[in-house]
This record gives C-alpha cells, sequence and structure tokens, in this order.
C-alpha cells in the first residue's frame, strides 16, 4: 500500500496543504474530493440522528427502569405497564430504525460510493 | 422418554454432519475455512447472525429470567436486540471493507504494526473463551438432565461436535448449521406462543393480569432482579456497545460479498431475532402462570428450565406423550443451539491464533496458502480441546461472572479500539495497546469484585462493570495515544484506511496504471 506513487491530481482537487509525502496523495485526494465529501455528510445527517436518538430513547428508559421504578409500575391497561409499553417501544424503534437506515443507505449511500469508486478506481476494469 | 430423547439428539446431530460432510468438499482455501469465499446471501447470513445472537443463553436464560422475576429479564432481551443498531450504522460495512477473517485484520489494516494485531487476538480470545465456557457447562448441564450421561462426557460430546464442524466444514458447514438451528428455534418459538396463546383465547394482556395476581406487581416493574439503580443502564451500555465488539459477530460480515448485503443481513437479524426476544416475555409469564415459579426455582435455580417446563404443559403434562415430545424436542433444540454458538466461537477463536497470531504476527504473513489452511485446523484442534478441559474445570463452578466478563470486555476493550480505529485519525497502535489493557484489566477487576462473584460481599456495587470499565478503555485508548507522537506517514495510512473503510475502495485500487509504472 505505501508504494503509491505521484499526486493523482483529479478532479482539480489539490491535495490538503499539510500533505507532505507524496506516496499517499491518492487516498487524501479522494478523501478531499467533493464526491467523498458529499457521502461523508449523507452519512453523517442520516447516521447521527438516527443512531443518537435511538440510542438515548433506549439508554433514557434504562435510567427510568434503575431510579424511577415506581413511575415504570404505573398501570396504563389492566395489569400492562407504563415499563412495558417503553420496552416495546424499543423494539418499534430498532425495527423502523433500522429499516430507516437500510433503505437510505440502500438508496443514497451506495450510489454515492459508487460514483466515488468510479471517479478514483485508477484500474479500470 | 429418554429413548424419544436420544432419537431427536440423534436426528440433529445427523443433519448436522451431513451439512459439514457437504461443506467440508467446498472448504479449501483459507477464505473458504474462514469466510465462506464471501460468497453468502444476506438471507442466509442475516439467519446465521440471528442463530449466533439467540444462543440457548437467550432460549432458555430471557424466558427464566423473566419467569422469575418479571420485567428485568424482557430489559435483558431488548438490550441484546439494540445492541444491533451500533453494528447496522458503525461497525459492519467498515469491518467487512477492510478486514478479510478477523477482528485482528481490521486493526492491523489500520495501524499496519503487529503489535496492534497482537491486541486485537488478545481481546478476541479473551472474549470468546470467557463466552464459550458458560456454553460448554451449560450444555453439560442440559445433557445430563436430558440423556443421564454424566456431566464430563456431556461436556466432552460437544466439543467432539463443535470441534468436528469447524474442522472439517470450516465457516460453511458452522453457518448452515447456525441456519438450520435458528430455524428450529423459530419454529419452536412460533408453536409455543401459539399454543399459549390459545390457551390465555388469544389475550397477551390475560397473561400479564394473570402474573400479577399470583406474584404481585413487582413482576411488571423494574427491580425485580437488579438491585442497583445503575445496573439496568450498564447491562445496557455493555450489550448495546459490547456486540459491537464480539469478534465471532464481525467474522459474520466476512462471509457476505459486499457492504450492501453486511447491511441486508442485519436487517434480517433484527426481525428474526427481535421477534424471538420479544416472545420471550410472553414464553416467561405463561411459565410462571401454568407452571408456577416454586417448580422453575425446583428445576433449577437460574430459571433455565423455564421454556422446557412450559413446553412439557403445553404438550399435556409430565407424563403424557405429548409433554413428552415437546420438552425432548426443545431441549434438542436448545442443544442444537449450544453446538452451534460454540461451533461459531471456536472459528473466531482459531482465526485468532492461526491468521492473526500464526500466520501475520509470527510469520509476518510469509506462510503460504495450503499452510495456512493446515495451520486453521491445528488451531481449531487446539481451541476445541481447551475449550473441553475449561468446560470440565467449571462443573458446579458458577460461571455467570464469565458471561458478564465476556460482554464487558467486549465492550471496554474492543469496541473503543474498533470504533477509534475507524473513526479518529490520531489513533495509533500505543493507543490500541493502551485501550486493549485498560479496558481488560478494569473489567476483569470490576467484574470479580462485583456481585456476581463475590455476592454481598462485592467491592464493586454494579453486575455489569460495563459503565464503569468502557470509560476506563477509552480512556487509556486517549492516553496512550496522545502520549506518544504524531506521525504524517500515520496520518496518511489512516485517509487510506478511512476512504476503504467507507466506499470499499483500496489502496491497490486507487493506482491509477501510470503511477504505478514510475512506482
Amino acid at each position: 500500500m505505501t508504494e503509491l506513487s505521484g499526486p493523482v491530481l483529479l478532479n482539480g482537487t489539490a491535495p490538503s496543504p499539510t500533505i507532505d509525502a507524496p506516496v499517499s496523495a491518492a487516498p487524501r485526494t479522494v478523501l478531499h474530493s467533493h464526491s467523498f465529501r458529499r457521502l461523508m455528510s449523507a452519512k453523517r445527517r442520516v447516521v447521527v440522528p438516527l443512531l443518537g436518538a435511538s440510542l438515548a430513547y433506549t439508554f433514557g428508559v434504562a435510567l427510568l427502569s434503575g431510579f424511577a421504578p415506581g413511575l415504570m409500575a404505573t398501570k396504563i391497561a389492566g395489569s400492562f405497564t407504563l415499563g412495558y409499553l417503553l420496552v416495546l417501544a424499543i423494539y418499534g424503534a430498532c425495527w423502523v430504525v433500522s429499516v430507516a437506515y437500510v433503505c437510505i443507505a440502500n438508496r443514497t449511500f451506495e450510489p454515492q460510493a459508487q460514483r466515488v469508486s468510479n471517479e478514483f478506481r485508477g484500474d479500470a476494469r | 422418554m429418554r429413548l424419544l430423547t436420544v432419537a431427536i439428539f440423534l436426528v440433529i446431530l445427523a443433519v448436522t454432519l451431513m451439512i459439514t460432510w457437504w461443506a467440508a468438499r467446498k472448504t479449501r482455501t483459507t477464505s473458504e475455512f474462514y469466510a465462506a469465499g464471501g460468497s453468502l446471501s444476506a438471507r442466509a447470513n442475516g439467519f446465521a447472525l440471528a442463530g449466533d445472537w439467540m444462543s440457548a443463553a437467550a432460549f432458555l436464560g430471557f424466558s427464566g429470567l423473566v419467569a422469575l422475576y418479571g420485567m428485568d429479564g424482557s430489559l435483558y432481551a431488548v438490550a441484546a436486540l439494540a445492541a444491533f443498531l451500533v453494528v447496522l450504522m458503525l461497525i459492519a460495512e467498515p469491518v467487512r471493507n477492510t478486514g478479510r477473517f478477523t477482528f485482528g485484520d481490521v486493526i492491523a489494516e489500520r495501524m499496519k504494526r503487529p503489535s496492534a494485531r497482537l491486541a486485537a487476538t488478545i481481546g478476541t480470545i479473551v472474549v470468546n473463551l470467557a463466552y464459550m465456557v458458560p456454553q460448554m457447562s451449560g450444555a453439560g448441564a442440559l445433557i445430563k438432565l436430558m440423556l443421564g450421561v454424566p456431566y464430563d462426557v456431556a461436556v466432552i460430546m460437544v466439543g467432539v461436535g463443535m470441534i468436528v464442524y469447524v474442522l472439517f466444514g470450516g465457516m460453511i458447514a458452522t453457518t448452515w448449521v447456525q441456519i438450520v438451528k435458528a430455524v428450529l428455534l423459530l419454529a419452536a418459538a412460533i408453536v409455543l406462543v401459539s399454543m399459549l396463546l390459545a390457551a390465555v383465547r388469544f389475550d397477551p394482556l390475560a397473561l400479564f393480569a394473570s402474573v400479577e395476581k399470583l406474584y404481585g406487581a413487582k413482576m411488571l416493574a423494574p427491580g425485580g432482579y437488579f438491585r442497583h439503580p445503575l445496573d439496568t443502564l450498564s447491562l445496557f451500555v455493555s450489550f448495546i456497545f459490547g456486540v459491537a465488539g464480539l469478534p465471532h459477530v464481525m467474522t459474520r460480515f466476512y462471509t457476505v460479498p459486499d457492504a450492501k448485503t453486511a447491511r441486508k443481513s442485519v436487517l434480517w437479524l433484527m426481525f428474526l431475532a427481535g421477534s424471538f426476544f420479544m416472545v420471550t416475555t410472553l414464553i416467561g409469564f405463561a411459565s410462571a402462570t401454568f407452571v408456577g415459579q416454586e417448580v422453575i426455582r425446583a428445576a433449577d435455580k437460574g430459571g433455565n428450565l423455564a421454556l422446557p417446563l412450559l413446553a412439557q404443559y403445553l404438550g399435556g403434562g409430565a407424563g403424557s406423550l405429548g409433554g413428552q415430545i415437546f420438552l425432548a424436542a426443545v431441549c434438542a433444540i436448545a442443544f442444537a443451539a449450544i453446538l452451534a454458538v460454540v461451533a461459531g466461537l471456536t472459528l473466531a477463536s482459531s482465526g485468532a491464533i492461526a491468521h492473526d497470531l500464526y500466520v501475520n504476527v509470527i510469520h509476518r504473513g510469509a506462510v503460504s496458502e495450503a499452510e495456512q489452511v493446515r495451520v486453521a485446523r491445528i488451531a481449531t484442534l487446539f481451541v476445541g480441546v481447551a475449550a473441553v478441559l475449561l468446560g470440565l474445570l467449571a462443573q458446579g463452578i458458577n460461571v455467570g461472572v464469565l458471561v458478564i466478563l465476556a460482554i464487558s470486555v467486549a465492550a471496554s476493550a474492543n469496541f473503543p479500539i474498533i470504533v477509534l480505529s475507524i473513526f479518529w485519525r490520531r489513533f495509533n497502535t500505543a493507543g490500541v495497546v493502551g485501550g486493549m489493557a485498560a479496558g481488560l484489566v478494569s473489567s476483569v477487576a470490576l467484574a470479580f469484585a462485583g456481585p456476581a462473584f463475590m455476592h454481598e460481599h462485592a467491592l464493586f456495587p454494579i453486575v455489569n462493570p460495563a459503565v464503569a470499565s468502557m470509560p476506563i478503555g477509552f480512556f487509556g485508548a486517549w492516553l496512550c495515544t496522545m502520549l506518544s507522537r504524531r506521525s504524517a506517514a500515520h496520518d496518511d495510512d489512516f485517509d487510506a484506511f478511512f476512504v476503504r473503510s467507507q466506499t470499499g475502495l483500496s489502496a491497490e485500487h486507487l493506482q491509477s496504471p501510470t503511477t504505478r509504472g514510475n512506482a
């Protein structure tokens, strides 16, 4: 991997100014390219809210279980408690979030990653 | 009765051995041995992944916890599922894109240092052995109960089974054994749940009401099993981040051709294992209602036989033919579940020893393909024998602390180093070694100082130490990184790694034909 040579300047993107080792110009060129940055910002926009919200909710239920067991024991329908409703909602959240992520990833990340790949794949196969 | 059970056990063994015989003819290269040639479909890998995760511990353990302690058991099950959100969104694709066979591959691809790979290898072996021993001892106890053979013989039977699967059939056999087991387990769950729902006229809330009437409202609120207010949080932390650090789960992502298939296989797991974990609450409540906590406790203190006893009841009760058939079938499936899970763990451990330690750390990759396959098989034998010996030693010892240790080391040592390797540019080999050491030592110390091992004299009040040991692992990784010098070459390695982990483009692909000429 380290025998990479000569800066590969594609797409008019200059390598970052901190670069001093020309051997690795290629990965850094990709890193700073428009298409790669678009892929990463799309990923961030999806993963941070989806994972953040679902984990915050899940850990919230764990904290309530530890510190407010009385609240969790509140009856909402017959013997069914608020605690069980919140637990059921974790299952719901896992399913909704994972389906949403996989759909978005297949629909947007996949073609964007493909674009990066087509743009920079040196050995056109 | 015993004859019937033996017959069902033998049928399952025969099916899995046929799979192994079929897989053995397709297992020639290292890629086929460790990763089924990377050619599985999302559905096959998803079933196998779900199979890995619906272990006997989940099958018997979660429903038993619910039957005896109520909601805390349900919290256990849901945490085990939520864990896969982290796997899906942060870990699965980068692992698929940067590694070949093991957890160590990912770390080595990033760090380019044998010592970093060695740290990951240690994390793999500790987690896998700590995971395997309770499975072996559980299998020993279960088979002893069902077939009346001594514990030692039972453990050796399981050991021989898993060694044969992995030795001859590698990942292909392990995967298909896992799939067969997942299908059997789900079929059993569907039958049991339909029957128990029919018993309450398809009103699941009736089970909640009966449990409340029989055992009090505390069954429907948290706090039945856990004592410390931080216990639930710590359980969630250890599962949610620990699963992302389980080497045998990572290995499953090498068996598919690309990141897209890796993603889809997690989706299969979400629905298969998710529905299964959800109904463990109904199964637990039904056994508390129909079988009774007294009887469940009398059969096994930990409640692990709640599900088999419920199956017996639903089949027609003890002594009836239907009851016997149900009990035998459920126990045989639990046995298959244990065999499949230990086979997966054996394979991941032999990868760590043969591929990471022998081939890459000791011989720096200079080992021929044929030799690598041979070494992988020797390592399998070695791991299998070690697991059997440890399983024999574990007889009569409370191995519960090891389960906690396995998931805790995964969350506190393996998870920090893999997530920092993937996302933090400054992270380096010193950080990998520091994170591994800090996470490992703090997990072991706190798990053994905690209630699972020291009971009422515990020095550390929380059962799962991850809530404390994971931050310690991250801190160790950060501190050792910052204490060592930053190098430009190392940053470049990160750039190449990051591009590859996010797009699948490796540095070799980036070389254009012209630049390659003047290299």
